[in-house]
């Protein structure tokens, strides 16, 4: 597949002040990208300076092969083809939805225009809504019409910037879905920010999870989620806690629970003090199991239920267990580990993970 | 709130005030009962076209003018980056506190064939004594009322709005047209309305320029013609078109957008190449000709003058002027608390009549409110002679119409509106909470409204006063009608002077305005930079 959007060595300043640092990332032609990271780690700065409007102070921005921006040189943000579908939405107001869909296309016949328009409402599920106006629309009626607007050229990309943070809780993750369904018709490309971990799963090709300008990683969520390339990845994406324990050969870490067996990261040596990723499905409830924890806290969660487990050292662990298992607090349950492989990050607090 | 019932009495007298305040109004519109004046056949026939045809001619031209200034100001200023930015935002409201008038006769003096300018120039200046003139003068110190409103809609209307234009492929001059205009227009024509009722009410700069306009034309039919009706007349005419305008302004008003969700708007883009310095340099010129250099001329003028700083004319002028001017001020506060927090006293309906009807008076053009306050007045006084000779009293003379009542109590019911608006905002910014909590705590409302209202309405009373205070000091055509016989003011006596083609001997009172003119300026380039540090925030 073609490379859409590549960055490379980017670094961006506002006011003097470094918001991202070094950062590069690829991302094929068709693929939706998400960046997660939590609020002010420039992610959404970064969305800016891909679409135009913050120019880079080192390093380029690259469309299709194409050059659009070097600290020397950038390209107008109306000359780029980058589509951007912003936090508050921004309909203009004096425009009637159609209209405000119409904006970017106005240089194209006008039969043409009224087939893109109408196709997009469709598309949208806005079908008979053209003539509103915006104020009429609810506001994730407000958000459809944006992300058509936004299409209604074909920009070589799409940016989403926190499209859904205006909306209710519950439908977020549907409009989410729904949203990526509508850009995978589309066949668009589109780079997503959020800092909802449940939007990026519904929506990624590829997840990239940021931290004070910096990208820690830049893969698929499954790898994103099951290896984590730093401890920060590992803490802000999914639950889970890190257990601590030490290498006791070349493939095995032994912990309180028990001696876990996986690849290691390079540089260690027996002995040496560890810290082992445990996810909560990583820990099943068993009744039989001789190996057993706690009960400190109990969340019934409808499909499962999630515990909040504590070993005889004194170590928390979460737990999932069949909804119906019922435990009371305090209460010793049986518990083994069933993990498919090792995150082990060295205990000296250097952010770095193995391989897996 | 209306838990007990105001006594009768006091809705009675309040109702009693605001229809005073109403009656020069009334007496205007009402002097159609007498049946059209007889000299109307004539007027038609000889001026009336004339003073129609300047008047909407200086309408039209002041109009484009101040919508073009005030807008390419606003957008520039808003929008872009250029050396001296900052400080032309500011800036370019200075001509506000020049009257036109003041800077009509100073561009005369600038211009003349002796003046500074004619000798560095290698060609005949225009003369700009004439209707075209006129325009030039009102259009350069009325553009900031455009300029202010402009840039406000421009500075709120969502920054994102513009950016996704971007993202859409729209370039700069698109953006403009087709997002930033759109949405500022309803505030572009707020301002250019309140520009067209200023022009309809210039007296001083046609009467100077000797233009012939329906505002002068009501002084004419009234002193030159001798017809009081048809003055009267005229002036309901004027009025008309005034309610027009103020109700266009109104309108355009509740049309403006105020969502709340709005982003600060995107970063100003630096202007590159010849843009900058010529964005500089276009800006600076409002500011140039509508303040600086007028306000230099005085200045040269007055220098020439200052043996006269002490002299006992001009201290008179300046406490004659302090006097008309702070009691104004304080009588329009007092009404305007009076009128305001008797929410308690009238009915919904009859107190948001009184309140339009204090608010008409600033659309009432100085001549034609000269004109019904004199009319109310010598009635007053004709009755009040009649009646204690008739009771075999002595005559006390003309004790309203022939004293600096008059003039007070015209500038008053022209500036009401300032106050009244200032209060009913400040009052509005109180929750009504707090008047419960303070009467749940024992207070009995006149306590309530020394120790909780009168503290917190602070600003708002200083700024309106101020603000009536120094309008009341530039206000020329009522005050040069009413004043008693051998009164002057500041105002008149400038442009007395001017009149008489005594530029320079003008230049000390016209000065003393310019300067109070700055104040309120001043207060308005404040809130302004509060406005944008909200925004930084």
């Amino acid at each position: 597949m073609r490379t859409m959007l590549e960055l490379d060595q980017l670094e961006l300043r506002l006011d003097e002040q470094p918001i991202v640092t070094d950062l590069a990332l690829t991302l094929a032609e068709g693929d939706i990208g998400c960046l997660v990271g939590p609020s002010g780690c420039g992610k959404t700065t970064l969305l800016r300076a891909i679409a135009g409007f913050v120019a880079p102070h080192a390093g380029t921005i690259q469309l299709q092969g194409e050059t659009v921006a070097t600290p020397a040189h950038q390209l107008a943000p109306e000359a780029r083809r980058v589509g951007m579908v912003f936090q508050d939405i921004a309909l203009f107001p004096h425009l009637t939805v159609a209209e405000n869909i119409d904006f970017g296309i106005r240089r194209q016949g006008a039969a043409q225009r009224r087939h893109r328009i109408a196709e997009l409402l469709q598309r949208v599920g806005l079908p008979q809504m053209g003539e509103r106006m915006p104020h009429e629309l609810s506001g994730g009626q407000q958000q459809r019409v944006a992300l058509a607007r936004a299409l209604a050229p074909r920009p070589r990309l799409l940016l989403l910037d926190e499209p859904f943070s205006g909306l209710d809780a519950e439908l977020r993750e549907s409009i989410a879905r729904e949203v990526r369904d509508i850009l995978k018709a589309e066949g668009i490309t589109a780079l997503l920010v959020t800092h909802d971990q449940t939007e990026a799963f519904a929506t990624a090709d590829q997840l990239g999870v940021m931290k004070q300008g910096e990208l820690h990683q830049w893969d698929t969520p499954y790898e994103v989620y099951h290896r984590p390339a730093t401890r920060f990845v590992a803490d802000f994406i999914g639950r889970g806690v890190l257990l601590p324990g030490r290498v006791s050969g070349i493939d095995r870490v032994s912990t309180v629970l028990a001696e876990l067996r996986g690849d290691l990261p390079a540089g260690l040596n027996p002995g040496d003090p560890v810290e082992v990723l445990i996810r909560p499905d990583d820990l099943v409830h068993d009744d039989q199991s001789p190996r057993q924890g706690k009960v400190l806290d109990r969340s019934f969660r409808g499909a499962y239920t999630l515990y909040t487990l504590e070993l005889e050292d004194g170590a928390r662990l979460p737990c999932i267990a069949p909804s119906h298992h019922r435990h009371a607090y305090g209460e010793y349950i049986g518990i083994h580990l069933e993990m498919d492989h090792l995150v082990v990050f060295p205990q000296d607090g250097e952010d770095v993970a193995g391989p897996g | 709130m209306a838990v007990t019932a105001a006594p009768a009495w006091r809705s009675g007298a309040l109702v009693a005030l605001a229809l005073a305040f109403a009656l020069p109004l009334l007496v205007v519109l009402g002097s159609w009962l007498a049946g059209p004046s007889g000299n109307w056949p004539h007027l038609f026939s000889t001026v009336l076209g004339d003073y129609a045809l300047n008047s909407l001619v200086l309408c039209l031209l002041t109009g484009t003018g101040t919508l073009v200034v005030g807008t390419g100001c606003a957008w520039l200023v808003v929008v872009y980056r250029f050396p001296g930015r900052r400080i032309l935002e500011w800036a370019l409201l200075l001509p506000l506190a020049c009257p036109a008038y003041l800077i009509a006769y100073t561009w005369t003096g600038l211009l003349a064939l002796e003046g500074p300018l004619q000798q560095w120039a290698p060609f005949p200046l225009p003369d700009i004594r004439n209707r075209e003139g006129a325009a030039m003068m009102l259009i350069l110190v009325l553009y900031p009322y455009v300029y202010l409103l402009a840039r406000q809609a421009f500075l709120t209307q969502s920054g994102t709005a513009l950016d996704v234009a971007r993202t859409l492929g729209a370039g700069a001059l698109e953006r403009f047209t087709r997002v930033a205009l759109p949405l500022a227009r309803p505030a572009i024509v707020a301002g250019v309305a309140l520009v067209l009722m200023e022009t309809l009410a210039d007296y001083g700069t046609v009467k100077y320029f000797g233009v012939p306009t329906l505002s002068t034309g009501i002084y004419r039919t009234w002193f030159g013609l001798g017809d009081h009706l048809a003055a009267a007349q005229l002036a309901s005419g004027l009025l008309f078109t005034m309610f027009v305008l103020l109700w266009l302004e109104r309108r355009a008003r509740r049309h403006r957008r105020t969502d709340t969700d709005q982003k600060p708007p995107a970063e100003r883009q630096p202007l590159t190449g010849v843009a900058a310095p010529a964005a500089t340099v276009g800006l600076t010129l409002p500011v140039l000709l509508g303040f600086v250099l007028p306000a230099l001329q005085l200045i040269a003028w007055a220098a020439d003058d200052a043996g006269h700083l002490l002299s006992a004319e001009f201290l008179e002028l300046i406490s004659n002027s302090l006097l008309i001017a702070s009691l104004t001020a304080l009588t329009t506060l007092a009404v305007a608390l009076t009128l305001v927090s008797s929410h308690r006293l009238l009915p919904t309906g009859l107190r948001r009549l009184a309140m339009r009807a204090v608010a008409f008076g600033y659309a009432m053009p100085g001549t034609v409110l000269a004109v019904g306050v004199v009319w109310v007045l010598g009635w007053l006084d004709g009755g009040l002679n009649d009646t204690l000779a008739g009771l075999g009293f002595a005559e006390p003379g003309l004790v309203f119409s022939g004293t600096l009542f008059a003039v007070v109590f015209a500038c008053s019911i022209r500036f009401l509106t300032i106050p009244a608006q200032g209060l009913e905002a400040g009052f509005a910014r109180l929750s009504p909470h707090m008047d419960e909590a303070a009467r749940s705590l024992g207070g009995r409302p006149w306590s309530l409204f020394r120790r909780i209202h009168l503290p917190l309405l602070r600003i708002p009373l200083l700024t309106s006063a101020l603000l009536v205070f120094v309008d009341t000091l530039k206000e020329l055509p009522a005050t040069l009608v009413l004043r008693p016989f051998d009164t002057n003011t500041l105002a008149v006596r400038a442009f007395e002077l001017a009149s008489d083609e005594r530029l320079a001997d003008a230049a000390l009172p016209a000065l003393a305005i310019l300067l109070a003119g700055i104040l309120p300026v001043a207060l308005l380039a404040r809130s302004l930079g509060n406005r944008d540090d909200a925004h930084h925030a």
